[in-house]
């Protein structure tokens, strides 16, 4: 140490400084009389912002995570469903094509599904997610 | 602190705690997820929980529930018309002496004690209407579709889940199903058409032993069954059997064109 910094550092330990003296108090007693103050607010400061700012960031993904989660599935599960309704009437006019729609009884099943369908889209329009 | 307070006096519902006129339409509408109850009572003043933002244009009182509400009550006169629509979520509506009105596009619906005409829809989701007086339109498409002690015309609609119809009584009932079941246990409250389809699943009714009626039974050879004493039986052709009961009565269409038909009496 330099001359300096030893009577600055004598100066801050005063008449009080003992062997009993815990260590920890000795050097608060010289931080607070010299320039040798550790920067632990400085450091404090940087690592509260950067520990404020990754929190802020993992809530914002949670928020962003939960929202999708929530609220994407209802709308999807609602078309998927409707379109499947539609395939599996689609399919049963299709089987009903290959047999003979000249027949009074097949061609009446087709006006019945037709109508369901017509029902189900009347029923259930798309909507907007 | 303050403004909070502020947004929360400014959401208040004008019409909360007041009486509603016999006229009004309460309609809920949500667009986020939430369970929306409406119970009526003779007599309540309108009560909304959580406190929500409303505006009365004419007899319409339309409540709008913000995204993210969780669940929503309303206590209200049961001389109203109820409608209530939501993306997601649930319905329950109960003691209503008017029109109701369900919309959900997945999700249940129950409703029960109305005494008006009540249309229900659920695109994914259950349907259970319960001690209904008045005419009920009900679609679903995948899931349960269940009337219990109804008195008015039936219309119901599912494409693929099962229909149940218990302790019905209807002059005029219009069930289809596409690839699934239809379950009624129906009386008639006078001469009308009872016409229950399916493409590929079954029909199965029962009726009262006293019930007069005159049915025709549409099924591929050997899939329609007659289960009922007294009754006389007149084949058409390898798919109808025409069974009679009585003089006149309801008239049934029961039909399935690759499935099974069943007509029985009521034990």
């Amino acid at each position: 140490m330099s001359d300096e910094l030893t009577r600055r550092v004598r100066d801050a330990l005063g008449p009080g400084r003992t062997s009993q003296t815990p260590p920890e108090e000795l050097w608060s007693r010289i931080a607070a009389g010299t320039s040798l103050l550790p920067r632990r607010r400085f450091l404090d400061l940087r690592f509260a912002t950067t520990g404020l700012a990754a929190a802020a960031l993992l809530v914002a993904v949670g928020i962003f995570v939960r929202r999708r989660s929530v609220e994407s599935p209802a709308p999807h599960a609602v078309q998927v469903v409707t379109i499947a309704s539609l395939e599996s009437i689609d399919a049963a006019l299709s089987a009903l094509r290959r047999d003979s729609a000249s027949v009074p009884r097949v061609a009446d099943e087709m006006l019945f599904l037709a109508r369901m369908r017509a029902s189900l889209q009347s029923d259930f329009p798309q909507r907007s997610p | 602190m303050i403004a909070l307070l502020v947004a929360a006096a400014s959401a208040a519902c004008p019409q909360s705690g007041k009486d509603l006129p016999p006229s009004t339409r309460l309609e809920i509408a949500a667009l986020g997820g939430s369970l929306v109850t409406v119970r009526g009572a003779a007599g309540a003043k309108l009560a909304l929980k959580p406190e929500l933002d409303c505006s009365m244009v004419g007899n319409v009182l339309r409540v709008v529930v913000p995204d993210g509400t969780r669940d929503v009550t309303a206590d209200v006169p049961s001389a109203i018309a109820v409608s209530v629509t939501i993306k997601r979520g649930n319905i329950e509506i109960s003691g209503i002496n008017g029109n109701v009105m369900a919309d959900v596009g997945a999700g249940d619906v129950q409703i029960s004690h109305v005494n008006g005409d009540v249309t229900a829809r659920s695109a994914v989701g259950t349907l259970h209407l319960s001690d209904i007086t008045g005419r009920i339109d009900a679609a679903a498409q995948n899931n349960e579709l269940r009337v219990t002690r109804a008195r008015g015309d039936v219309r119901v609609s599912n494409v693929s889940g099962t229909t149940l119809l218990e302790a019905v009584q209807a002059s005029n009932i219009m069930a289809t199903t596409v690839t699934s079941e239809i379950v009624c246990t129906c009386s008639p409250v006078g001469p009308g058409i009872w016409e229950m389809r399916t493409h590929t699943g079954a029909v199965r009714v029962a009726v009262g032993r006293n019930v007069e009626f005159v049915a025709t039974l549409d099924a591929p050879p050997n899939a329609s069954r007659v289960d009922m004493p007294g009754v006389s039986q007149q084949t058409e052709g390898k798919r109808k059997v025409t069974v009679v009961r009585g003089e006149g009565g309801t008239r049934m269409l029961l039909s399935s064109f690759s499935g099974g038909v069943f007509l029985q009496d009521q034990r």
